[in-house]
């Protein structure tokens, strides 16, 4: 599903290289559950971000079912993340502006013609049930707790029905109940057919995936 | 419309949070459209055919500063008008008009106004509107009572919202009825005066000057070369019978059209007024750019949020464009409502001041310069000053503006 072939990504500065990633190699199949793990400053959220096409490689090929990324324009890209792709971060990244109806349906504005007014309307009722948040719909980022924020993010990941969830420590500025609550949808989502991709610092949440991959200095620890 | 509502809601949200900018952005666009909306209404008087004007291309005004080929000033009597007037093959009207700086009394206060003393075919010659009344006639010229027309704002400015038509005034001794409004017209025209009045009664006070300028009116289709030889084979005539030789030609004549924008400069009036255009956009564009670039760094997290989703980098940069277009938008209709009290301010404090009441810089918006040359203005006012910071924004790596997300 995901083939990363000789990745390397370095960080230029005025004075300093940074080799964040060094030659990694990795397959991840459809229907895994992959966790990243490893200190700060080993690459695993640079890997994730490659594999989100939020980053470009500086070297190696990247394929995302058979398909190579290199070479793409900006529409295809975009086009790539809005369809096959979902996103959760840590900080959740949700747009303060909008009420979580508004932020949740945000992927399918990129979808002309998808769905209508209703179907978009109902399709979110149905994301924001199946995290629990279906009573705070026309709640503001601003009003809600880490946790919920965090179930928005994800009900907004799954709004458009993704094959590959890629998760940014999805757990990391939440408490071990939220924590857990959180990993149990996604292994729900797992067991349902989503590919997940997740890096994580905890070893107890990279326990429950289905493989972990370790990485140090840029490398996948072998 | 899903996306355009959501488009909106989140530039309204920023211009919320972001009002001094928003403030700074919409008071500085308002200013720079003050300035573009005049100077466009400027040049669209100078080069159209809007009244009093319409006519202004098939008219030839004799030269004030006639010659003989001796270099001597040649001047044209009153009397040498109606002989003039007889010796011009093929005209359609001749109107004569004298300017006095005048004082006159209306409501029992002074006024000091530019008078233009006319014969009745100046109206047939130039195409005032009528607001209220009637322009004056060969009968009214003969009969027993002076009559005369009044600029609209003077008749507001003189008798508020009653009917000026009827009303009276004194000038040079005489009292006049009013018996027609035109509509305000803009000084740029050429055409200065307040109140019109026939010239049977100029006493010539103040300036003492006997002289009129003279306007030849010619069918609609007559060749202007045509025209100008008519004008200059009268004039030779007319001074051969007094033994002088005229320094004329049909070359040195020139339309009433081509005389007014040679006044401005000509060519000079267009690329000036296109280059200043260009400096009131480009110098305020700048400014607003600086401070959109500060600006837009607390929109890179939304916008890296909407790529990751699925933007395009085109659509993220309408998004910030939206924002800026509903600011400069704003700006723009207020520096429409400012252009009015704006030209208010230069007519009393410089105008009135100079020549006396009633000299309208701006006689009316053309709504059609605005809506042409004002609203496209505005729209690439909005592309200069948002367009470069939206393309630097929409240009960040997705990646790293993320790194520093907060809910």
């Amino acid at each position: 599903m995901i083939t990363l072939a000789n990745i390397s990504k370095i960080f230029y500065t005025s004075d300093v290289q940074t080799r964040a990633l060094d030659n990694v190699n990795l397959t991840v199949d459809k229907g895994e559950f992959v966790s990243i793990m490893g200190p700060s400053g080993c690459g695993k959220s640079t890997m994730l971000n490659i594999m989100g096409l939020l980053d470009e490689p500086t070297g190696g090929t990247l394929s995302i079912d058979g398909v190579n990324s290199a070479g793409m324009t900006d529409k295809q890209l975009a086009h790539l993340r809005n369809r096959k792709l979902g996103f959760i971060f840590q900080s959740f990244h949700l747009i303060p502006a909008l009420n979580v109806v508004d932020n949740v349906t945000l992927p399918m504005l990129y979808r002309p013609h998808s769905l209508s007014g209703a179907e978009l309307r109902k399709r979110a009722e149905e994301v924001l049930a199946r995290v629990d948040l279906a009573h705070r719909m026309k709640h503001f980022p601003t009003q809600l707790s880490g946790g919920q924020c965090q179930r928005v993010a994800i009900a907004r990941a799954l709004m458009g029905s993704p094959e590959v969830i890629l998760a940014d420590e999805p757990t990391g500025n939440l408490d071990s109940k939220m924590g857990a609550e959180i990993m149990e949808i996604l292994k729900q989502l797992n067991a349902e057919g989503t590919t997940v991709v997740m890096v994580t610092h905890d070893e107890k949440i990279a326990e429950q995936t289905g493989r972990i991959v370790r990485m140090e200095d840029g490398k996948i620890a072998l | 419309m899903k996306r355009i509502s959501i488009h909106l809601r989140i530039a309204f949200y920023n211009i919320w949070h972001n009002k001094a900018y928003a403030t700074f952005c919409i008071l500085g666009t308002a200013l720079t459209f003050v300035f573009i909306i005049l100077l466009l209404q400027f040049v669209h008087v100078i080069i159209s055919d809007e009244p009093p004007l319409t006519y202004a291309d098939r008219t030839i005004t004799i030269p004030s500063g006639l010659v003989d080929t001796k270099g001597e000033q040649l001047n044209i009597s009153l009397m040498g008008i109606v002989q003039l007037r007889s010796l011009v093959r093929d005209f359609e009207a001749v109107s004569l008009a004298h300017r006095e700086s005048a004082n006159v009394f209306v409501n029992g206060q002074m006024k000091s106004v530019i008078v233009n003393f006319i014969n009745d075919a100046y109206w047939e010659a130039k195409n005032f509107n009528f607001v209220e009344g009637r322009a004056f006639v060969k009968e009214d010229h003969a009969g027993p009572e002076p009559v005369a027309v009044i600029k609209e704002s003077l008749a507001k400015r003189y008798f508020g919202r009653d009917s000026a038509v009827g009303k009276q005034f004194e000038l040079q001794g005489n009292t006049y009825r009013i018996i027609g409004v035109v509509e305000d017209f803009s000084v740029l025209t050429d055409e200065w005066a307040g109140i019109w009045v026939s010239f049977r009664y100029n006493k010539y006070v103040p300036s003492g000057d006997p002289t009129y300028q003279i306007d030849y009116l010619f069918p609609a289709g007559m060749p202007q070369e045509q025209m100008k030889s008519n004008v200059t084979q009268a004039l030779l005539f007319y001074f051969r019978q007094q033994n002088k030789e005229a320094d004329i030609s049909p070359e040195k004549l020139s339309t009433a059209k081509a005389d007014r924008i040679g006044n401005f400069g000509g060519n000079i009036l267009l690329y000036g007024a296109g280059l200043i255009v260009s400096l009131l956009l480009i110098i305020p564009a700048v400014n607003i750019v600086t401070l959109s670039i500060a600006n837009v760094s607390t929109r890179a997290e939304e916008i890296a949020i909407r790529r990751a989703l699925g933007a395009t980098q085109a659509s993220s940069f309408m998004q910030i464009i939206a924002e800026n277009l509903i600011l400069v938008f704003i700006g723009t209709i207020l520096g429409l409502l400012l252009t009015y009290p704006a030209v208010g301010l230069i007519e009393t404090q410089l105008l009135d001041a100079t020549n006396g009441e009633g000299v309208s810089l701006l006689g009316r918006l053309n709504y059609w310069v605005v809506l042409i040359g004002v609203l496209p203005l505005s729209v690439l006012f909005s592309l200069l000053s948002g367009g470069i910071p939206a393309y630097l924004v929409v240009k960040r790596n997705i990646a790293d503006t993320l790194k520093g997300g907060s809910k």
